[in-house]
């Protein structure tokens, strides 16, 4: 079976990372897919997505939009797809919230985040079986000042083991730094 | 010496143990730190400021004591956000930083871990 490219990018607010991930992949033959894990709750979100949108015009994206459960996806997935992810950090967010409305927050249920992160890393393998080229786009949060509530102290854990784990499984790892590629392994096309 | 740096979860402490192999080390922290014939390895420096007695001073004579030149320290990163709400957070993280810089200076080698990926960024051949 062929396999297709796994690119992680991970970068600070405003790094450049999502033009630079479009740029990989816009430049080659196939249908090109855009999965959003960002949700409209306010007006500053609605904004920011319509940027985004608009920075994505001159191409044709296919959207999808998966705040949570990530695998929901594969079946819309063909062949050649050339498949976008924007971003984990936002999807993370939402599972840790997920179930909030209940009463009962994924980040509270003992073992809900490793069950949701180890079905993901299932799920991009899955992802990068059936298509040539799947980008990740991921965001630096892991350099501050390390007081935080709970929630988030959990937050930074997973996210910072899921990067870990990500880097190690995928081909192409790269930092955005202010627009500059910093390539941490192997070669971006 | 050699200084390990890195953002937290960032597989810091895994990539030690990959990078000292079968050597026998002794992973510690300051208050833990004694003299062995084995390599060490320390650790958390920011719990060690935060909880200590020691002054600035006290506390800089105290690394310096410990340190040989083949000890290896790993330094969480945590100079680079918003700065702390509280005036006690702040001094603990100029503190911190000001440790961190002694030791980049005193380092001959220092390697920047990103996800479990190395980059020496001092003492490169």
């Amino acid at each position: 079976m062929v396999q297709g490219t796994v690119t992680f990018i991970s970068g600070g607010a405003r790094s450049g990372k999502s033009t630079y991930a479009e740029q990989l992949l816009v430049t080659q033959p196939g249908r090109l897919v855009y999965i959003a894990s960002g949700v409209a709750y306010d007006q500053e979100m609605k904004e920011r997505i319509a940027k985004h949108q608009f920075d994505r015009r001159m191409d044709h994206w296919e959207t999808i939009e998966q705040p949570l459960n990530i695998h929901e996806v594969l079946p819309f997935l063909q062949a050649g797809d050339l498949v976008l992810w924007d971003c984990m950090t936002t999807w993370l967010a939402n599972e840790l919230y997920e179930g909030y409305e209940a009463g009962n927050p994924c980040w509270q249920r003992p073992g809900c985040l490793e069950g949701k992160t180890e079905q993901l890393l299932r799920t991009i393998k899955q992802i990068s079986e059936r298509v040539t080229s799947l980008v990740i786009v991921s965001n630096e949060v892991l350099d501050d000042w390390p007081e935080h509530g709970q929630e988030t102290q959990l937050y930074r854990k997973t996210l910072g083991i899921l990067h870990q784990k990500l880097v190690q499984q995928c081909d192409v790892a790269i930092e955005m730094d202010h627009g500059l590629p910093i390539v941490w392994k192997g070669d971006p096309l | 010496m050699h200084v390990i740096i890195g953002g937290a979860y960032n597989g810091k402490t895994e990539y030690v143990r990959r990078l000292v192999g079968d050597q026998p080390v002794q992973f510690c922290t300051m208050e833990t730190a004694a003299a062995s014939d084995e390599r060490l390895v320390i650790v958390g420096l920011l719990d060690w400021l935060r909880q200590t007695k020691m002054d600035e001073a006290q506390s800089l004579q105290a690394v310096r004591d410990v340190m040989t030149p083949d000890t290896i320290f790993v330094l969480t990163e945590v100079g680079r956000g918003i700065v702390p709400f509280e005036a006690e957070q702040r001094e603990l993280r100029d503190r911190c930083g000001r440790l961190y810089q002694f030791l980049f200076e005193q380092a001959t080698e220092i390697t920047r871990v990103w996800y479990g990926i190395p980059q020496k960024i001092k003492g490169v051949k």
